[in-house]
């Protein structure tokens, strides 16, 4: 009977151990992004077929520009504390995963050559900043979760 | 004409006015940043402007405008009841011969609000939660201080960070750089 209830105490115990720990292995999955690097100009109208959302976003918010083509894409899978290094043609962008928070939000530090914002993003967010200029247009990095 | 300028017609007028909201100010000089069309448009609207306004200043030189005051005050008439009497006679004369109509259609309007409020207060909740920012700006720093980011909630859970590094002609001096994000607390940008 005693050992019984041990038995009980122990599972029990082992439950509650497990509970705790499921919300912190959660957090300690890497995060998963995509990333993507787009020359965005008026010279032509060649629209790229993974960049269309893009280009309707744009249009859609009052900018003008006809040409979107694609420079570079790629799934990154970031842990907390890790960079990922992402080519722009001259020169390289860094993504960092500064902490992954409750609620699926992740806080991310972009070191670009021009600005090295920092920001949260929860799943579903896209985050696109400009990093560089071509002619007659801009190249942008695209950051999804 | 791209459909994208067309929608900023009104607000290029406004802008090269000096009359357009942050918010429009800054979402023209994004469309700015990429349309040569539009750049040259400002241009002409300020040079437009310039000369009406140069005319306008002559013509009003020529108006004399010593006696305006007095013409005016002849122009007013005795004086009327004030606009709190008037409404207390009004109130009196309909309490006076439609007082059921009154009486009913107050209480018609109380139980359709008691019905729509709670309803209304629930759509308010939901649309609200439905805006909260997938992407929150919480710092920035930036190479080189000349440049000028305009940062903007695009909807659908997308913020864009542009560097409007070809300003329209003359808004540059005089505009500072728009930067429009909420940073939460503890945010410094």
């Amino acid at each position: 009977m005693r050992t019984k209830r041990m038995n009980v105490r122990s599972l029990a115990a082992l439950l509650g151990i497990v509970a705790l720990l499921l919300p912190a292995a959660a957090l300690a999955q890497p995060t998963r992004l995509e990333v993507v690097v787009a020359a965005v100009s008026n010279d032509g109208t060649q629209v790229d077929a993974a960049l269309a959302s893009l280009a309707q976003s744009f249009k859609r918010n009052g900018l003008a520009y006809t040409s979107y083509k694609l420079k570079h894409s790629a799934n990154l899978s970031l842990s907390p504390g890790k960079s990922a290094s992402i080519p722009l043609g001259e020169g390289e962008a860094k993504v960092t995963l500064v902490k992954a928070g409750e609620g699926g939000t992740v806080t991310l530090k972009l070191d670009a050559p021009n600005n090295a914002p920092t920001f949260d993003m929860t799943p579903g967010g896209e985050f696109i900043q400009q990093v560089g200029t071509i002619p007659d247009g801009k190249l942008f990095l695209i950051i999804r979760r | 004409m791209e459909s994208a300028c067309h929608s900023y017609q009104m607000l290029l007028s406004a802008y090269s006015d000096g009359e357009a909201s942050p918010r429009e100010r800054a979402q023209v000089e994004l469309h700015l940043s990429s349309c040569g069309d539009c750049r040259a448009r400002v241009e002409d609207l300020k040079a437009l402007a310039a000369t009406v306004s140069a005319h306008l200043r002559a013509q009003v030189d020529e108006v004399d405008f010593s006696s305006f005051a007095d013409d005016v005050l002849k122009r007013i008439g005795p004086d009327e009841p004030g606009l709190v009497e008037r409404m207390r006679i009004c109130w009196a004369e309909v309490m006076a011969y439609h007082r059921t109509a009154v009486i009913s259609s107050v209480a018609t309007a109380a139980v359709t609000l008691a019905i729509a409020a709670p309803l209304i207060w629930q759509l308010a909740t939901r649309s609200a939660a439905g805006q909260v920012p997938q992407v929150v700006l919480r710092q920035m720093q930036l190479e080189n201080p000349n440049i000028q980011p305009v940062v903007m909630d695009m909807g659908d859970g997308k913020t864009l960070i542009m560097f409007v590094d070809q300003p329209a002609p003359g808004a540059g001096a005089a505009t500072p750089p728009v930067l429009k994000a909420t940073p939460p607390t503890g945010g410094d940008l």
